[in-house]
C-alpha cells in the first residue's frame, strides 16, 4: 500500500516534471528566438550540424520564413545542395518578395549539383566501390571525389550564390500601429505598446476580442451585457466608449454615429486574429480624431497563411461559438475566407419572466448577442513590390448593450460589414474601404406608457488613403518618413439626430523617425485634419524622444496633443426622452444648445523598457493627461416663456409635452491624471510564462470659477493582473489569469422621482476580482484539440457600471479540427 | 498518460454536451413592478378646432393621489402623472369631416354646430402603488403647457371630465364623483426588513398600518374609461393686484394712503392686529384689491405670444358663496374659518409658501406646506372694496361678474409637515393671543380648529393654535374657483425672467417676449419688527406643553417640526429666524 503511494506520488512529480521538463515551452516567440541565436551563434562557428539542428527546432517551434531561408543557406555552406535546394523551395513557396531571387540562388545551385552527380557518376564509373556485405553499408567511405566541393570563397567574401543570412527581426516582436504602417520593435515605438499574440488568444480560450484586452496594464473594460463591452486606455472611460480607435488590419471599424466600436458585430472572431496591438495614449498624430486614448489594431492572420480550421463550443447557460477558416494560395495568388458564428446570453435580466408592465423591444430578454460573420480577402502579387488586395466583411444579429445618459438598456438589430481594396508597392501604398451599418434600435424594456424610442439607423463611411514611406540618411543620421493624406465620408441618418447627414473629412499626416545614433531616436509626427462639424482645421502633433542604454533597452519621454471630434449623436442629437411623468418629455437638442468643441487631451509620458535579457521583461511608464472640454450632458434646463415663441413645445410626432432641454456640451472642468504602469513577463522554467502587471490612474478636476460639476472617477484607481501560461510536450496546455480592479465611484444621470427631475447622482461601485483559466489538450498529430474555458471561475458576481449586467460565471467547452 | 488526459477531458465534454440547457440569467437590477393604468377616452362635444392640418389640442389625463388632490378638495400642487391622447388620434375618424384652412389658419366650428362623440385609447405608466383619481380636460383651444403657471390649468371651452361614476349627474350639474383608481393591493408589510418587497409598496402607508403593494409581475388597471362631456363655463380668473391697504398701527389711527398696483404685499412676522373683531378686522389688517385680468398698459402683451391669455373685455371675477363645510348645502353653516359671522365666499384666496431655493418663485415649498386663507370679500358697487360687512348674512347662490374683489389677509399661517400624510400633526400660527384691545384674536378657538381640520383634511385633534412670530418667507397669491378647480397663480412666469431670458434694460422684456410686471406681485411675511416679541415667544412654546397625545413634547418643538423647513430650523435653533 505504502509502495503504491509512494509509486503514486512518485509519478505524479514525475509527471508534474514530465510536463514543464525539457526544452523550454515558454512563450513560443521567446524560446524559438533562443534556439535560433544559438544555430546562427553555432553556425558562425562553422559548427553547421549543431546550427541546423537549432534553427529547425526553431522553426518547428514557430514557423518563420527567414527560419527557413537560413537553414537553406547553413545547408549550402555544408555543402549538401540537394537539402539546401530542398529548404530554398520551401522558401520560395512562402511567397515572399525575394521569391525571385531565392528561384535564381535555386536555378544556380541546381546547376551546381547537377555538375556534382556528374562528376559522381564519372568517378563512379571509373571507380565503382562494392559494398561488404560484412559492414554496415553506411560506414561505406564516401566517394572519394568530395561530392559537393566547397565555393571558392576569396578572402572573407561568402560563398558565390549565397545570399546573406537574415537574423534582422526574426522573431522579434514587431508592432506596426504606432509608426502606422512601417513594422517596428516596440523598443523604437514612439509609444506605448502592448501586443496579444495568437498564443495569449489561444490559450487564454477568451472567444470575446474585448475581454482579451483586460490583460493591458492601463486597459479599461466594462462588460456591459452577456456581448457588449466599452474600452478606454488610461481612464475616460463610459457606456458608449468613444476614446479609443479600433482599427482591423489598419481599417477603422469605429461606429461614427455613435463614436464607439460594436465589438461583436466586426466580421471576424478570435480565431482569426494573428495579434492585437494596442498603442496606449493619444494616436491623433497619425490616425486622426478619435484616437485620444488610445488605438486597438486588431491584425488577422494573412491570406495564404496559417492553417484551416474548424471550432465549435459551447455553454450550458445557451452560450454558442462557431469558427470556421479556410486558406490558401496559388502562386501569387493568396486568399482566406471565414465564417463565424456567437451567441451569448445576458448576464442578468431587468425584466424578470412574466411582466405585466413592462413591455419589450425581443421576446428573449435571455439574449445579449447573436451574431453571424461572413469575411474573405485575397491578395495578388504583381511584382516583387506591388500587391493588391480586396475583400470584404458581413455580419449580422442582435446586440444588446446600454446607451449614454438617460438611456440605458438597449437593443440592436442589423447588419454590419465593409468592402475593402488596397494597392501596396515599395514606397507607396493606397487604400481604400467602405463601411456600412444598418440597424434598428430601440430601447430593451420601458414600462407599459413610455417610449422605447425606437429608430432606425444606416451609416455609411467612405474612406481612400494615399500614403508614402521611404528610409534615407543625411549625414549619419537614418531617416524614416512615413506621410499620407486622407479623405473620408461620414454619413450618417437616425430619428435622434435629426435625419441623413453627410461629413466630408480631410487628413494629412506625417512621421520622421530620426536615428541619430544606435542609441538615439527621435520621432517627430503630426497631423492636421479638416473637422466640418466646426469647420475648422485641428492639429496633432507628439513627439517622442528614445535613448537605448543597451541594445534591448529604451527610455522614452513622449509628448502629444490629441483630440475627438465630435460624434453624430453628440453633435447633432435631437431625441426627445421621455420622463416617468408620462406625456412629458426633456429635449436633448445639442444643436440648440450650441455648437460643441472638440474633446482635447495633452499627454506627457516618461517609459522604461528593458528587453534585455531572454527569461524576463519589464516596463514601467509614468504618465500625466489633462483632459478638457469632456463632452458631456447638460442638466436638463426647464423651458422658459421665450422658447414657446416660435414653438409649441409640444411633439407632434411622439404626442409629448417638451419641458426642458439638454444637449451635449463641453464640460467646463479639467481632468489633470497622473498615472502609472509596472509591467512584468517572466520565463522562469520551461514550460511556464509568468505576466504581472499593475496600473495606478488618479484623476483630479480642476474648476474655474463659476464651473460647478460633480466630480468623478473616469476610472479605477488600482487595476491589477496576473497570469500563468504554460505548454508541455503532451499536448496539455492553459492559462490562469487573475483580474482586480479597485472600487469606483460612478456619476450618471438619472430620474429622481423624489423631486421629479434629472438629477446627477453619485453610485458607488465596489471592487472586483476575477479569475479567468482554460485547459486544452491537443490530441497526437496535432489536429484536434478540445478545451474548456472558464469565465469569472469564483463567480465574483459583480457590475462593472452601475446600471449594466450582473457579471456572473461561466464554463464553455471546444472542440477543433485543424486541416 | 495522454489517455488518460484524453479521457477525462472528453469525459468533460460528454457531461457538458448531456447537461446544456437554456439557463435562465438571474434577474437582477430589476424594474421595480409598478403599476399601469389603460383605458379609453370617450369625448362628446363640439368638433375641434384646426389650424396647419392638425386638430387643436390633446385630451390631458391627469393623475392625482387622493392624498393630494388639487385644490380646493386638497393640497395638492401638481398630479403625479400626465397621460395624453393626441387630437389628431382622438378626432382621427373624423378627420374627412373636419375643415382645415388653406391657408393653415387656425378654424374653429361656430357656436352652436352638434356635439361629436369620439374616443381614444391610453396608456399611463408607471404608476407608483397608490390610490387615485383620474381628472382630465380636452384642450379645446390648444393652449395647455404643463411646464407654466400661465397655461397649466383648463381655460373657458375646454371640455372636462375624468374617470368618473356619475356622468350624467354631472351634465346636470352635479359635482363630478371621481373614481378611486387603486393600484396595489393594501398589504401588511414590512418593508422595512424587505428590501424586494419594498420597491413595490408605496413608501407610505396607510392608517391601518398597510400599505399598497404591487404584485411582483407589475400590475395593469384596464378599461379605465375617462368621460369629457362638460365645456367649462368659466374662463380661469386672471388677476393683478390693483391696490394694497395697510392698517393704521393702533386701534385708533389712522390708515396710511393705499398703494396702487405694488409689486410686493408684506406683513410682519410679528404683525400685532390691533382689533380683531371681525365686524372690524377688515379695517385692521392688510387687504389687497384683486382687480380681473391685467393693467390696460399690458393687456397687449398678456394676449399676445407666448402667454395667448384670453382676456375677457371688461374682465371678470366671478364671486359665489361656498359651502365650507362641504355639506352639500349653502347656508348660514358655511362660513369663513374661525368665525361664524362672516360668510365664506369664492373664489378662495389662499397665499403658499414659495420654495427659497427657487429665485424665479415659481414653487410651492412641498415640506413642510404652509398656507394662509385669505377672506373674500367683494361690494355691491364695483368701484368700490368689497366689505365683509355686508357678507354677514347672505346667500350667493349663483355666480356674480365683477370686476375686482378684495382679499383681506389674516395674519395667521397653517402649517402642514407632510402634506401626503393625512394622520400627521397640523400647526395654526398667528403673533398674538390678544389684539391692541385686549380681545381674543382667536375669538372662536374649536371652531377655527374645526375649520382648519376640515380645510386639511386631517383630525382635529392633532390641530394646535400656537401664538408665535410667523414663519417668514415668500409667498404666493392664488384664487381658485372651486367648483372648477380653476386657478390662477401670482407670482407667475408672466412677470419673471427665467434662467435664459436676459431681462431688458426697461425692464419690459425677458429675452424675447414681453415681461408683464403685474404678475410678479407677491406676498411676503417679514422679518419682525419687534424680534424680541418673537423672542419671548420662543421661549414661551419652549416652556408650553404640547398636550396629551401629542408626538411633540413642547409647543416649540411643534412649531419647529411642523412649521419650518431644515434651513429655518437652524436659524430657529439659533435665535435668528425672524432677523
Amino acid at each position: 500500500m505504502r509502495k503504491r503511494l509512494i509509486g503514486r506520488v512518485t509519478c505524479s512529480a514525475v509527471f508534474a516534471l514530465g510536463l514543464l521538463s525539457g526544452t523550454a515551452w515558454g512563450d513560443a516567440r521567446t524560446e524559438a528566438r533562443v534556439h535560433f541565436r544559438k544555430g546562427m551563434a553555432a553556425i558562425g562557428n562553422g559548427n553547421y550540424e549543431v546550427g541546423i539542428s537549432e534553427l529547425k527546432r526553431a522553426n518547428d517551434i514557430l514557423p518563420h520564413p527567414n527560419v527557413i531561408y537560413n537553414i537553406a543557406r547553413a545547408y549550402v555552406e555544408l555543402g549538401d545542395i540537394e537539402t539546401a535546394i530542398s529548404y530554398y523551395r520551401s522558401y520560395i513557396e512562402q511567397n515572399q518578395p525575394d521569391k525571385e531571387e531565392a528561384t535564381q540562388i535555386v536555378a544556380q545551385l541546381q546547376v551546381r549539383l547537377d555538375r556534382q552527380k556528374a562528376q559522381q557518376a564519372a568517378a563512379q564509373k571509373k571507380d565503382p566501390v562494392v559494398p561488404d556485405p560484412g559492414h554496415d553499408p553506411v560506414s561505406v567511405p564516401k566517394n572519394p571525389i568530395d561530392p559537393i566541393p566547397p565555393l571558392p570563397v576569396p578572402g572573407n567574401k561568402k560563398p558565390k550564390g549565397v545570399a546573406p543570412a537574415r537574423t534582422e527581426g526574426v522573431y522579434e516582436e514587431a508592432v506596426v500601429t504606432a509608426s502606422r504602417g512601417a513594422a517596428l520593435s516596440p523598443l523604437d515605438a514612439p509609444s506605448s505598446v502592448a501586443i496579444i499574440t495568437e498564443q495569449d488568444i489561444r490559450l487564454s480560450g477568451i472567444t470575446k476580442i474585448p475581454e482579451l484586452l483586460r490583460r493591458v496594464a492601463g486597459a479599461d473594460i466594462i462588460a456591459e451585457s452577456g456581448a457588449q463591452h466599452d474600452i478606454s486606455m488610461r481612464g475616460l472611460n463610459q457606456r458608449l466608449a468613444n476614446k479609443v480607435l479600433v482599427l482591423v488590419d489598419g481599417r477603422s471599424v469605429y461606429v461614427d454615429w455613435f463614436g464607439g466600436t460594436f465589438w461583436e458585430t466586426l466580421s471576424i472572431d478570435v480565431d482569426q486574429i494573428e495579434r492585437i496591438e494596442v498603442v496606449k495614449g493619444p494616436g491623433s498624430a497619425l490616425y486622426g480624431a478619435d484616437a485620444v486614448a488610445g488605438v486597438v489594431n486588431i491584425i488577422t492572420k494573412a491570406p495564404g497563411t496559417g492553417k484551416n480550421h474548424a471550432r465549435l463550443g459551447g455553454s450550458y447557460d445557451g452560450s454558442a461559438y462557431g469558427s470556421f477558416r479556410a486558406t490558401g494560395r496559388e502562386g501569387n495568388f493568396a486568399y482566406k475566407m471565414s465564417a463565424g458564428y456567437s451567441r451569448y446570453p445576458r448576464w442578468s435580466r431587468e425584466v424578470p419572466p412574466g411582466r405585466t408592465d413592462v413591455k419589450t423591444f425581443s421576446n428573449d430578454q435571455n439574449l445579449g448577442s447573436e451574431i453571424l460573420r461572413l469575411d474573405a480577402r485575397a491578395t495578388q502579387r504583381i511584382s516583387k513590390d506591388i500587391s493588391f488586395g480586396l475583400g470584404g466583411g458581413y455580419s449580422q444579429g442582435f446586440l444588446d448593450f446600454y446607451a449614454t445618459g438617460l438611456l440605458k438598456n438597449f437593443n440592436t438589430t442589423g447588419r454590419f460589414g465593409d468592402i475593402t481594396a488596397f494597392i501596396n508597392t515599395k514606397k507607396v501604398t493606397f487604400r481604400t474601404f467602405y463601411n456600412f451599418q444598418r440597424f434598428e434600435n430601440s430601447a430593451a424594456s420601458g414600462y407599459v406608457g413610455q417610449s422605447l424610442v425606437p429608430t432606425p439607423i444606416v451609416g455609411n463611411v467612405a474612406d481612400a488613403e494615399v500614403a508614402y514611406a521611404d528610409k534615407f540618411t543625411i549625414g549619419k543620421i537614418g531617416n524614416a518618413v512615413n506621410a499620407g493624406v486622407n479623405y473620408r465620408l461620414r454619413n450618417a441618418a437616425s430619428f435622434y439626430t435629426g435625419g441623413s447627414r453627410d461629413e466630408h473629412h480631410f487628413g494629412l499626416f506625417a512621421q520622421d523617425a530620426i536615428s541619430f545614433s544606435k542609441k538615439l531616436e527621435l520621432v517627430l509626427s503630426g497631423r492636421l485634419d479638416y473637422v466640418p462639424y466646426t469647420k475648422k482645421l485641428e492639429g496633432s502633433p507628439r513627439g517622442a524622444l528614445l535613448y537605448h542604454p543597451t541594445e534591448k533597452s529604451t527610455i522614452r519621454g513622449t509628448f502629444s496633443l490629441a483630440f475627438r471630434k465630435p460624434t453624430f449623436l453628440e453633435g447633432y442629437t435631437d431625441l426627445g426622452v421621455q420622463l416617468p411623468i408620462g406625456a412629458v418629455e426633456a429635449n436633448t437638442n445639442t444643436m440648440k444648445i450650441g455648437q460643441l468643441r472638440p474633446e482635447r487631451i495633452l499627454t506627457a509620458e516618461l517609459a522604461y523598457l528593458n528587453r534585455d535579457l531572454d527569461f524576463i521583461e519589464f516596463e514601467l511608464a509614468a504618465y500625466y493627461n489633462r483632459v478638457s472640454d469632456l463632452t458631456t450632458l447638460l442638466p436638463s434646463q426647464a423651458v422658459t416663456p421665450s422658447d414657446r415663441l416660435g414653438d409649441p413645445l409640444f411633439e407632434m410626432s411622439n404626442g409629448r409635452y417638451v419641458a426642458g432641454y439638454s444637449g451635449f456640451v463641453n464640460s467646463c472642468n479639467e481632468l489633470n491624471v497622473l498615472g502609472g504602469e509596472l509591467g512584468v513577463k517572466a520565463y522562469p522554467i520551461e514550460g511556464l510564462d509568468v505576466f504581472a502587471n499593475y496600473a495606478l490612474n488618479k484623476s483630479s478636476p480642476t474648476h474655474p470659477a463659476g464651473c460647478d460639476v460633480v466630480e468623478e472617477q473616469r476610472t479605477s484607481m488600482h487595476k491589477l493582473n496576473l497570469g500563468v501560461q504554460g505548454r508541455s510536450k503532451i499536448g496539455l496546455d492553459g492559462e490562469i489569469i487573475f483580474h482586480y480592479v479597485s472600487p469606483q465611484d460612478w456619476v450618471e444621470r438619472d430620474y429622481d422621482s423624489s423631486v421629479n427631475a434629472i438629477v446627477n447622482k453619485s453610485l458607488p461601485l465596489p471592487g472586483y476580482a476575477m479569475l479567468n483559466a482554460r485547459v486544452g489538450y491537443r490530441f497526437p498529430g496535432n489536429r484536434v484539440e478540445a478545451s474548456i474555458t472558464g469565465f469569472n471561475i469564483l463567480n465574483s458576481v459583480h457590475q462593472e457600471h452601475p446600471f449594466t449586467n450582473y457579471v456572473g460565471r461561466r464554463f464553455m467547452a471546444f472542440m477543433q479540427y485543424t486541416f | 498518460m495522454r489517455r488518460m488526459i484524453r479521457k477525462i477531458l472528453l469525459g468533460s465534454l460528454a457531461a457538458f454536451a448531456t447537461t446544456v440547457a437554456c439557463v435562465v440569467p438571474p434577474s437582477l437590477n430589476v424594474i421595480p413592478p409598478v403599476g399601469i393604468v389603460k383605458g379609453t377616452v370617450l369625448y362628446s362635444g363640439p368638433p375641434p378646432c384646426t389650424e396647419a392640418g392638425h386638430v387643436v389640442g390633446n385630451a390631458n389625463l391627469l393623475l392625482f393621489d387622493t392624498r393630494l388632490l388639487p385644490p380646493p378638495d386638497g393640497l395638492g400642487t401638481r398630479s403625479s402623472r400626465l397621460a395624453l391622447v393626441q387630437g389628431d388620434v382622438l378626432f382621427h375618424d373624423l378627420m374627412s369631416t373636419l375643415y382645415f384652412e388653406p391657408s393653415g389658419a387656425k378654424y374653429c366650428p361656430p357656436a352652436g354646430v352638434a356635439n361629436v362623440t369620439v374616443s381614444g385609447v391610453f396608456e399611463l405608466g408607471p404608476v407608483d402603488p397608490g390610490a387615485y383619481q383620474m381628472r382630465a380636460f380636452y384642450d379645446y383651444d390648444g393652449d395647455f403647457h404643463p411646464s407654466f403657471k400661465f397655461s397649466n390649468l383648463p381655460t373657458l371651452g375646454d371640455v372636462a371630465g375624468g374617470a368618473i361614476s356619475n356622468a350624467t349627474a354631472v351634465l346636470a350639474g352635479a359635482k363630478p364623483a371621481y373614481s378611486v383608481l387603486t393600484i396595489g393591493e393594501p398589504t401588511k408589510a414590512d418593508v422595512s426588513t424587505d428590501a424586494e418587497l419594498a420597491k413595490r409598496c408605496a413608501s407610505w402607508a396607510l392608517t391601518d398600518g398597510r400599505r399598497y403593494c404591487v404584485r411582483p409581475e407589475g400590475q395593469v388597471l384596464e378599461n379605465v374609461s375617462v368621460a369629457l362631456a362638460l365645456p367649462l363655463p368659466t374662463q380661469r380668473p386672471f388677476f393683478h393686484v390693483a391696490q394694497l391697504q395697510a392698517p393704521p398701527l393702533t386701534p385708533d389711527g389712522t390708515p396710511p394712503a393705499p398703494v396702487a398696483n405694488p409689486n410686493k404685499i408684506t406683513l410682519a412676522s410679528d404683525f400685532h392686529v390691533p382689533n380683531a373683531n371681525p365686524l372690524f378686522v377688515q379695517d385692521f389688517t392688510y387687504s389687497v384689491r384683486l382687480t380681473a385680468g391685467v393693467p390696460a398698459d399690458e393687456r397687449v402683451s398678456a394676449e399676445g405670444k407666448p402667454f395667448s391669455l384670453a382676456l375677457a373685455k371688461p374682465g371678470v371675477l366671478l364671486t359665489q358663496s361656498y359651502d365650507s363645510n362641504r355639506d352639500g348645502v349653502i347656508d348660514a353653516t358655511d362660513t369663513i374659518i374661525g368665525s361664524s359671522l362672516a360668510r365664506a365666499l369664492w373664489p378662495l384666496i389662499t397665499f403658499a409658501k414659495l420654495d427659497a431655493k427657487d429665485p424665479y418663485r415659481r414653487t410651492t415649498q412641498d415640506k413642510p406646506r404652509l398656507f394662509s386663507s385669505a377672506i373674500t370679500a367683494y361690494n355691491a358697487d364695483p368701484t368700490a372694496d368689497g366689505r365683509l360687512t355686508s357678507l354677514i348674512a347672505r346667500n350667493v347662490l349663483t355666480p356674480e361678474a365683477r370686476g375686482s374683489i378684495t382679499a383681506v389677509i389674516r395674519p395667521t399661517i397653517i402649517c402642514v409637515p407632510d402634506p401626503a400624510d393625512p394622520s400627521g400633526p397640523t400647526t395654526v400660527v398667528t403673533p398674538y393671543e390678544n389684539d391692541m384691545t385686549g380681545a381674543a384674536t382667536v375669538g372662536e378657538f374649536e371652531k377655527t380648529i374645526d375649520d382648519v381640520a376640515m380645510q386639511v383634511g386631517r383630525k382635529r385633534d392633532g390641530v394646535r393654535i400656537l401664538y408665535a412670530c410667523l414663519p417668514p418667507g415668500a409667498f404666493s397669491m392664488n384664487v381658485i374657483y372651486p367648483l372648477t378647480g380653476q386657478a390662477w397663480t401670482m407670482p407667475n412666469e408672466m412677470g419673471i425672467c427665467l434662467g435664459g431670458e436676459e431681462q431688458s434694460v426697461d425692464g419690459k422684456t425677458c429675452g424675447k417676449r414681453a415681461k408683464v410686471t403685474s404678475q410678479s406681485t407677491f406676498f411676503e411675511v417679514s422679518p419682525a419688527v419687534d424680534k424680541s416679541y418673537c423672542a419671548t415667544r420662543k421661549d414661551a412654546l419652549a416652556k408650553q406643553s404640547d398636550g396629551a397625545g401629542s408626538p411633540f413634547a413642547t409647543a416649540a418643538d411643534r412649531y419647529r417640526a411642523t412649521c419650518l423647513n431644515a434651513d429655518e430650523q437652524a436659524r430657529f435653533d439659533a435665535g435668528t429666524l425672524w432677523n
